[in-house]
This record gives structure tokens, sequence and C-alpha cells, in this order.
């Protein structure tokens, strides 16, 4: 999409989002990478007691276009873009650099059983669901005086 | 015009417009808020009239063509007025801008102050943003229920706004000006243009205007795409230990 001439309220312009960058610290690092000409995606991770949601938005993208790779503490994700999409990625002057895929590697904070993964396609938004692992080895309380009173 | 508020300024070159209605959208949940006031001000082809600005903001302005401009614009058509932030506001700095907007909309004896925005939706998210997103209303006086019964939103029944639009309506019930505030069922952690396609329809019920959604839809993918570092600098903004008004490091 090109942006409106002289118009600055569109807030999706080219020239802005690389302003938006320095002004911000980027606590998850920047959302392009210009060597690979791939798009870091939008990405959400939610961890319960024994479910590990991941989500990703991939706007221009169709579900036969995405592939998800997972171990038991990384989801990788790699997709195709339908077209190829231009961004002004350095603030001031410069070529829009062309970005045609999305891929991002997120590092899991538990392990999961990766043999029992699914994900769904929708709306260009993908949701991975991993079972976390079942670890550990029980503990016994010992049978002392205090526990018994308790009994 | 310009209004007397510690931190924040707000610089209206007018012209004077009668009982106004004042639309105000800032990046928060989906950015239901500033993609919907991004596509009235294109769509209704309005003019720019000033903007918001405050110490408590971070130290940016947008460049464009070599010239620079504030980040919180003011623009108008008629008698209708739209605030838009294209920078995520800043807890501390929010409150403060939302005070000030409320008290600007007061001495305009504005006719009502409309909050637009997306609340975030389990069930959406859940639902990887398929259908048409509900909308609900708050109203804080009789007359802002009445505009709200117009707008075919459902009642809020019970529940919380906080944030930006939670300020906006405790101020403007401070100062006796109209407020509604349209929320429309949005993803959590993702741009929602199809939740601004929900809250445009109800607004263009208030507001008794036309407004085409045809554009947006198709847009939409394409508005997915461009507001990425802005959804992504809105999520920090919003967490603890995010951005901090520099008076406060």
């Amino acid at each position: 999409m090109s942006n409106d001439d002289g118009d600055e309220a569109g807030g999706f312009g080219s020239g802005i989002d690389s302003l938006f960058s320095e002004a911000f610290r980027m606590v998850e690092g920047s959302l392009f990478d210009v060597a690979s000409k791939s798009l870091r995606p939008l990405f959400n991770l939610e961890v319960t007691d024994d479910l590990v949601t991941a989500t990703f938005d991939l706007p221009g993208v169709g579900r036969d276009e995405v592939s998800i790779t997972c171990t038991e503490d990384t989801i990788s994700l790699d997709a195709e873009m339908t077209r190829p999409v231009r961004f002004r990625v350095s603030s001031g002057r410069g070529e829009a650099e062309e970005f045609a895929r999305y891929s991002r590697k997120v590092m899991l904070p538990v392990r999961v059983d990766q043999d029992k993964a699914t994900a769904r396609f929708r709306n260009g938004i993908v949701i991975v669901k991993l079972p976390r692992r079942r670890e550990g080895r029980s503990v016994r309380i010992d049978a002392d005086e205090d526990v018994k009173r308790l009994e | 015009m310009s209004e007397a508020h510690p931190g924040v300024e707000i610089r209206d070159s007018g012209p004077h417009v009668n009982k106004p209605r004042i639309v105000v959208g800032v990046p928060e949940a989906g950015l239901v808020g500033t993609i919907t006031c991004s596509y009235l001000i294109e769509q209704l082809k309005m003019v720019k009239r000033g903007f918001v600005d405050s110490e408590l903001l971070p130290q940016v302005m947008l460049v464009h063509d070599s010239a620079a401009t504030y980040p919180i614009h003011i623009f108008g058509k008629d008698d209708l007025l739209v605030v838009l932030s294209e920078i995520p506001l800043p807890p501390f700095a929010s409150a403060e801008v939302a005070k000030a907007i409320a008290s600007w909309a007061r001495s305009l004896r504005a006719e009502l102050v409309i909050g637009v925005t997306g609340a975030p939706s389990k069930a959406r998210d859940e639902s990887q943003g398929e259908g048409k997103p509900t909308v609900v209303g708050v109203g804080n006086s009789e007359a802002a229920l009445a505009a709200l019964r117009s707008s075919g939103a459902a009642a809020f029944e019970d529940g919380i706004i906080s944030g930006f639009y939670a300020s906006l309506v405790k101020h403007c019930n401070a100062v006796g000006q109209n407020s509604v505030t349209l929320l429309a069922e949005s993803l959590s952690q993702f741009p929602d243009p199809a939740a601004a396609v929900s809250v445009i329809d109800a607004l263009g019920r208030v507001l008794s205007l036309q407004l085409d959604t045809k554009a947006l839809m198709k847009e939409s993918e394409e508005i997915r795409l461009r507001s990425r570092e802005l959804m992504q600098q809105t999520q920090q903004a919003s967490q603890p230990g995010g951005q901090q008004p520099s008076a406060y490091r």
C-alpha cells in the first residue's frame, strides 16, 4: 500500500515504522530480518499448568504455506507470503526492503511433548497447542509422627 | 486554543464548531481505536487542525517528507472532531492526556465524546478472529445512554474498563461532559481490523453518518501488516516496567 502523500494520519505509513523502533526499546527485538528477507511475526505465548499455547499472526499467508516444527523446547515457524510486501526498515532515506516470508523460532520456557502438538490455521492466525511434558518423580511424605497426627 | 493542564498541551487552531462530536482513538487492545480513527479521517477526508502534546510522552516526533508532526493529532470536518494517537500512551501519561481531552471537550461545549476501542476477548483469540465481533457500550449520562441506544451496541452489563478509556470516562464525568465508549470484542494480542469494522458500524449510527466499511475490510490484511510495530510497542508500553515517562526513570 502506498502511503497517502502528505497525509501523516494514516498511522501505517512506511516511514513511520522505523521511527518507532528508535523511540522504543524493543524487548522482543525487531520484527524485520533484512538479511533473510523475512518478517518476524507477532507472536504470543501462554503457559498453563498443562498446556503451552503459541499464537502467530501471519497476515498475507495461506494455510498451505505454513510449516511448523516443534522440539521439546522450541517452536519454529516458516511461511511464504502470497505476495511480497515492502517496508522501509531504516529511518530517513533509503529504499524499501522486500519481504516474502515469515520466520520465527521461539524458545519455550517449559518442556513440552512435541509428539502431541496440534495446530490450527484461520484468518491468517496460527494457534499451536503443546501439552507440557510430565516430568519429575513423585515424592512420598514420610509417615512420621506429625503426619500421623494430621491424619 | 490552548488549555491549562499541567504537562499536557492541546493546540487546536479551529475553526470554531458548534457542539462538536469528538471521537477519540489511542492504541490499545487490537489497535481498534487507532484503526477506527485512521479510517474515519481517510474516508471523511478530515482536515488536520491541531495536536495534543505532553512532556510525559515518549520523546517522539513523526517525520514525513522532512516535516515533523506531533504524534497525537486532532482532525476535523463539519461538527466532527477526531483525536488520534499514533503512539501508545504510557500509563502515567495516558491519565493526564485523557483529563486534558475531557476539559478541552467541555470547553468546546461538545455534544458527545466517543471513545472507541477494543475489549480483549479470550473467545475471539480462541476463534482466531472468526465472525463479526459484538460491540458493547458504556455511557455516563441520560443523553449518553440515549446515544448508545441508537448505536445498536449491546449493554455492557458487568465488568470493568481500564487504561486510557477508563480515564477518559472518569474525567468526562468530573467535568460534566457527556461521553460514551464503544468497545468491540477484539483479539487481545494482534491488530484486529474486523473489530474496527464493528465499531465503525455502531459509530455511524451514533453520529448519523453513512460510514462505508467495505474498503476497510478489503484493506484488512494490509492494515495488519502495516500496524505490526505499533502493536508490539503497545504491548510493551502496557507491561509493567515497559515504557515509562522520562521523568520517572
